[in-house]
């Protein structure tokens, strides 16, 4: 043992687990006085974290996290199931930026920018074929629904299970894995016109089913 | 799903799994802080509902029912009755008024609503209430202008008669000594209802109605044909059905008046001799059949046969000899018991919309409420006796509206209350134009216990009776024409 160093030591942060989701819950119904906070210290990352990574490259949407928390807020009296509480925020999130998306293409159409291009917000420590195959998804994502972003965002880049989507998505299983198969086939046949990411795409899932 | 398919959507999957990853390392979570603090307007809105759910309707809706109607009842017993003002000569009391002979009086109502009494007129206003009030007319005439608003409630007492009014203009004539009563509608609707009009007679703007208790002779008609009728006194009920609104130019129209009008009035009409002749020449006389053409070609004035495009009927319809009586419009001198309101038949109209031949039918609102003893009654008055001795009369008719109508029809001629006719056309349907026909002969068959006046028939009735599965209906009856040859 001498001579060797010990690893330095981590605070090691616990994922919460659904009791604490559930007394959370329960203080918000409760209309405990710290509740907000807590919430918001608890789950305002994975709200924004969801909200970027559905409308992709660009600045932080905290006006957009604020609004989602405004209905939290105001609908927490329809939570059945307090373990569900994350689900539940998740499908108001995904609500939110479903609104926002139809809103934000209805202004783009109206006031169509000069190139029509998503403005360029630099990544951070991504390498460079990853940031330039992300855009071009995105770019991608653009052209497809709105549903169908968000059952590919919460399914491949959240790696959220079916069920899960199901619920915040607010639909049966059944009719959740017959669109999710529907949004994949379409978004993969739009990838495949993009030569250069087609050829990257194809390299990354081989890679990742060989080391699986 | 096949394999081929399943490895497709296989790959599809693994590439956009692979494709997530990237996304995710190129967007990962956001910096600490990155969401800021918690805007206290979004906090507040947690803490600023009540802590226990709302109270379900049913516990707070009656109370709230009982309030709402306390107040409706309190305003409405707090809102007074309409005031008027008398202006013009007249002498009052109370509430009722007179006119002398060269003076007339308006009543001015708080709504807006104006009465002018005529000369030598006597009024009385016997109600008032905040929606209305109730006008008797003793004597004379007066011009009512009753302003519409939801929920007014006008009545006008005239002998035996009252009329409900909603919003309308209209004068009208009472002459207490002649027991004579008419009403004249400038716009709007009123129901006249009393002696001689049953459960109410529903009058429209420009239409007029004449009733005469000495004589027992109720008339509605249009204004402007009123004007020029001298027959107004005749037979109890029996009314000169008016023209139905303006007909719209269609080329039916168009083929009516090509071809030559057959009239049946009494009086000739004011068409020059020569005209006259000429008519002879491409009509039949009325009530005789037509004589049939000469073997020579037709003269130069023969018309041309037009053959009609209906939509309703069609057909080659200026056949000769042509109907006596085709409903072309009222004046062609018949006359039509109107019914009353229990009546089968009711409301008859000259109707210029369906028309087998021509553009005109006389229409009947029809209604068949399964009573087995009821039947449909259209009573046509010829303008002179006929003999119908070996004749065959000829109905075309048509019921429209009810799909699943079933009836029989027959032709009776009828002499004052004696009917002849006995020929039944059973399964017939709605929908569609029929053309039946009765022939009477010499040889009576009485209708009824009694013998019949064939040769001096002063009516023609086309008697329908549901029959089949379904007998409860209504819809309109439009008969296009009558003929005897």
């Amino acid at each position: 043992m001498t001579g060797r160093t010990p690893p330095p030591l981590t605070v090691v942060r616990g994922a919460p687990t659904p009791d604490d989701d559930a007394a959370l819950a329960g203080a918000l119904i409760a209309r405990d006085r710290d509740a907000p906070n807590r919430a918001w210290s608890r789950l305002s990352p994975l709200v924004l974290r969801l909200l970027r990574r559905y409308f992709g490259p660009g600045a932080d949407r905290q006006d957009l996290c604020q609004e989602v928390f405004l209905r939290f807020f105001s609908r927490i009296d329809e939570l059945r199931d307090r373990n569900a509480l994350r689900s539940f925020l998740i499908g108001i999130c995904l609500g939110v930026a479903q609104n926002e998306l139809r809103r934000a293409r209805v202004r783009r159409w109206i006031f169509l920018t000069p190139s029509g291009e998503l403005p360029d917000t630099p990544f951070g420590g991504a390498a460079p074929e990853v940031r330039e195959a992300t855009t071009r998804v995105y770019k991608i994502l653009e052209g497809v629904s709105a549903e169908d972003r968000t059952l590919f965002v919460t399914r491949y880049v959240e790696k959220m299970e079916l069920a899960e989507i199901a619920t915040a998505i607010g639909r049966p299983l059944s009719t959740t894995k017959r669109r999710l198969a529907r949004a994949t086939r379409r978004i993969t046949a739009r990838m495949s016109g993009d030569p250069a990411l087609a050829e990257y795409v194809a390299g990354l899932a081989g890679s990742k089913v060989a080391k699986s | 799903m096949r394999i081929e398919d399943q490895e497709d959507a296989l790959e599809r999957e693994q590439q956009c799994d692979a494709v997530g990853d990237a996304i995710a390392e190129a967007i990962g979570m956001p910096a600490p802080g990155a969401p800021g603090p918690l805007a206290d307007d979004v906090a507040r809105v947690l803490t600023r509902r009540p802590r226990g759910k709302l109270r379900p309707a049913w516990k707070w809706a009656p109370a709230l029912a009982v309030g709402v109607g306390a107040l409706v009842l309190l305003a409405t017993r707090t809102q007074p009755p309409l005031r008027y003002e008398l202006s013009g000569t007249y002498a009052a009391r109370d509430d009722a008024f007179e006119t002398p002979g060269n003076g007339t009086a308006t009543a001015r109502f708080s709504d807006g609503t104006s009465i002018a009494v005529g000369a030598h007129s006597a009024a009385r206003v016997k109600a008032r209430t905040r929606a209305g009030a109730t006008i008797r007319l003793d004597r004379g005439r007066a011009s009512f202008a009753v302003v519409h608003r939801p929920g007014a409630r006008w009545n006008v007492e005239v002998g035996p008669f009252d009329i409900a009014v909603t919003g309308t203009e209209f004068d009208v004539h009472w002459a207490d000594d002649r027991q004579g009563f008419e009403v004249v509608m400038k716009s709007g609707t009123v129901v006249v209802s009393g002696s001689l009009s049953g459960e109410g007679i529903p009058l429209h703007a420009g239409q007029r109605l004449v009733a005469s208790l000495a004589n027992k002779t109720l008339v509605v008609s249009d204004v402007a044909r009123a004007e020029r009728r001298s027959d107004a006194t005749a037979t109890a009920h029996v009314v000169a059905p008016h023209d139905d609104a303006a007909p719209r130019p269609r080329r039916e129209r168009m083929v009516a008046q090509a071809a030559p009008q057959l009239t049946l009035r009494d009086a000739p009409p004011e068409e020059s001799p020569e005209t006259l002749a000429r008519l002879r020449a491409l009509s039949p006389p009325p009530f005789e059949p037509a004589t049939p053409p000469p073997a020579a070609p037709a003269p130069a004035t023969q018309p041309t046969t037009v053959v009609s495009q209906l939509g309703a009927g069609g057909g080659n319809c200026n056949d000769r000899p042509l109907p006596q009586i085709r409903f072309e419009h009222a004046m062609e001198g018949f006359k039509v018991l109107s019914g009353d309101p229990t009546s089968v038949f009711k409301n008859p109209i000259i109707d210029h919309e369906y028309s087998w031949c021509g553009g005109g039918s006389l229409r009947f609102d029809s209604s068949f409420d399964g009573d087995p003893a009821a039947s449909g009654e259209a009573v046509v008055f010829l303008p002179h006796f006929v003999d119908l001795r070996g004749k065959t009369v000829t109905v075309r008719f048509m019921v429209r509206g009810t799909g699943d109508a079933e009836f029989s029809a027959r032709i009776l001629a009828g002499q004052g209350e004696m009917r002849t006719g006995n020929t039944y056309t059973p399964q017939l349907t709605a929908g569609r134009w029929w053309t039946i026909s009765t022939t009477f002969h010499d040889q009576l068959t009485g209708f009824g216990t009694f013998d019949s006046k064939i040769h001096m028939a002063d009516r023609i009735i086309l008697k329908v009776d549901a029959t089949g599965t379904f007998r409860v209906w209504s819809g309109p009856i439009y008969i296009d024409d009558i003929g005897w040859r």
